[in-house]
This record gives C-alpha cells, sequence and structure tokens, in this order.
C-alpha cells in the first residue's frame, strides 16, 4: 500500500514506515518502461538511519561482482562511482545511494 | 606539432570520418577494434557514446561524427574503434573507415586556423598535403577533454534531507 502525494514527493508506507521514494529514471534521465511505483520494483536503501526507495524496472540479480573504476573521464558523474563486467560480457554502473540521495528532489513529507 | 614528426616521425593514423580524411599521431594510437556493443551511461555530452568491455577493461567511447557535429551514420562493416591512449586513460574513438598509416615529410604539413565552421579550431593541428588528397591532422587531446565529457543537468538542486 502506498500513498502517492504528487509528483514530487511519493512515498511508500512499508512496514508502518513511511519511506519515500527516488524515480531513478528521472534522475538519469533515461527511458524506464515502469513509470508507475505500484507497478515497478522499490529497492529499500538505508542512508544514516534513513530509508528510502528506489524505483527501478526489475531487479536482475544479487550478485558479488568486481568493482572497476570508470577512469578520469567519469570522475564527475553524480551518483555513479564505477562500474564492473557483467556475465554476459555488458558493462553494469555501479550506483551511489548517497549520492543519489542528497541530489534528488526536495521531499515533503506531509501525511494525510 | 613537434611531436609529430620528433617522436612519431612524421607518421600518422589515418581514418575517414565521411569523405574527410583525418589522422592522428601514430603513438597516439593502442590498437583498432571492430564495432562492438557499447553501454551507454547517463548524464554525459552527446557525443560520448558510453563504454565498451575491451577484454575487461571499461573504456569510454566517443563518436567523432557527432563531436565534429557532422550529421549521424548508421555504423557499417567498416566502422571501427580506434583506442588511443593518453597517459594512463584509454578512450575509444567512432571512425567510419580505418585507413593505416601514412608518413608526412614536415614540408607538407601546415598550420591552418579554422578548417571548418563545425570542428572548433583547437582539435585541428593543421593540415597534410599528399600528392592526391589532404589529410586533416588532429590535436586529440583537445578533443578528448575530459570536462566537455560530462553534462550534469542543472535542474537538479542539491537539497539536505
Amino acid at each position: 500500500m502506498y500513498d502517492v502525494q504528487d509528483r514530487e514527493s511519493e512515498c511508500l508506507i512499508l512496514a508502518g514506515e513511511v519511506i519515500p521514494i527516488m524515480r531513478l529514471h528521472e534522475f538519469f534521465d533515461v527511458e524506464a518502461d515502469v513509470m508507475f511505483p505500484e507497478e515497478a520494483i522499490i529497492v529499500d536503501v538505508k542512508y544514516g538511519d534513513k530509508k528510502y526507495g528506489l524505483m527501478v524496472d526489475e531487479q536482475l540479480h544479487r550478485q558479488q561482482i568486481v568493482v572497476k573504476n570508470l577512469g578520469e573521464t567519469f570522475v564527475n558523474l553524480p551518483g555513479i562511482t564505477g562500474g564492473t563486467i557483467l556475465g554476459d560480457g555488458r558493462v553494469g554502473l555501479i550506483l551511489d545511494p548517497e549520492t543519489l540521495i542528497h541530489r534528488s528532489h526536495n521531499i515533503n513529507m506531509t501525511i494525510n | 606539432m613537434n611531436d609529430l614528426f620528433e617522436n612519431s616521425e612524421g607518421k600518422l593514423l589515418t581514418f575517414l570520418l565521411g569523405n574527410q580524411e583525418y589522422g592522428i599521431k601514430i603513438l597516439e594510437a593502442r590498437e583498432v577494434v571492430g564495432m562492438m556493443h557499447i553501454d551507454p551511461v547517463p548524464h554525459t555530452s552527446d557525443f560520448m557514446k558510453g563504454v565498451i568491455n575491451l577484454r575487461g577493461k571499461i573504456i569510454p567511447v566517443i563518436d567523432l561524427r557527432t563531436k565534429f557535429k557532422m550529421p549521424q551514420a548508421a555504423p557499417t562493416n567498416e566502422t571501427c574503434i580506434i583506442v588511443v591512449d593518453f597517459g594512463n586513460a584509454f578512450t575509444g574513438i567512432i571512425v567510419d573507415f580505418l585507413i593505416g598509416v601514412t608518413r608526412i615529410e614536415e614540408v607538407s604539413f601546415e598550420e591552418t586556423p579554422q578548417m571548418s565552421a563545425n570542428i572548433r579550431a583547437e582539435f585541428i593541428s593543421g593540415m597534410a598535403k599528399l600528392e592526391d588528397r589532404v589529410v586533416i591532422v588532429l590535436e586529440l587531446k583537445n578533443v578528448l577533454s575530459a570536462k566537455a565529457m560530462v553534462s550534469i543537468p542543472t535542474n537538479q538542486p542539491e537539497i539536505a534531507l
């Protein structure tokens, strides 16, 4: 069950806690398959003692990876801290929740 | 342009972008690979196509056509990626057709100011006149300047939560 207030402050109520949702596709300005939180997967992250939900299309795997440096070119890229080589040879990008949360829109937590 | 004639012995690796032949100093070129799958990276400039996996190393790839404001073209069988080496940073550049190594004489090289409206003067170190054609010699370190590659949207305020 969730309570969507307006575009700027969507929240999820999980086990009695109100967790703000961040739309990753908006932050990264990419197209997402899933546009509504109720159809998406929300990944819970914890930053300090606060919890946030990152809205993603699909959760693929949970795995251990080798973190590779993306190099000087991408050192200023917000929200991305590195890369890895996936099983099929493609490059996966490693996100940094702390930066994502700092850079996300202001969140109003008024609850009706 | 001393570097071209002192260290590279006037040798250029040349390639085509559209109908025009361009060249880079041979010492800057590391290897050439065929066009391969590129994974896009968000918040980067339009000419930064993304990254490739080159034998386990993640390398950013730039589309020179986009960088030089040329119209987009679909990759062909001849399209390839030249991996260039700047200190420790490898970068790939997408070119339409690889020609090969050409040696130019210092006398046939001219530093020319503005070649074309779309390619900034600092990208070009000059022009080499060969018998049957002209090669535009690129100043690669300006083309690949890292500051231009990341493009952070300005509509995201930093807010403390």
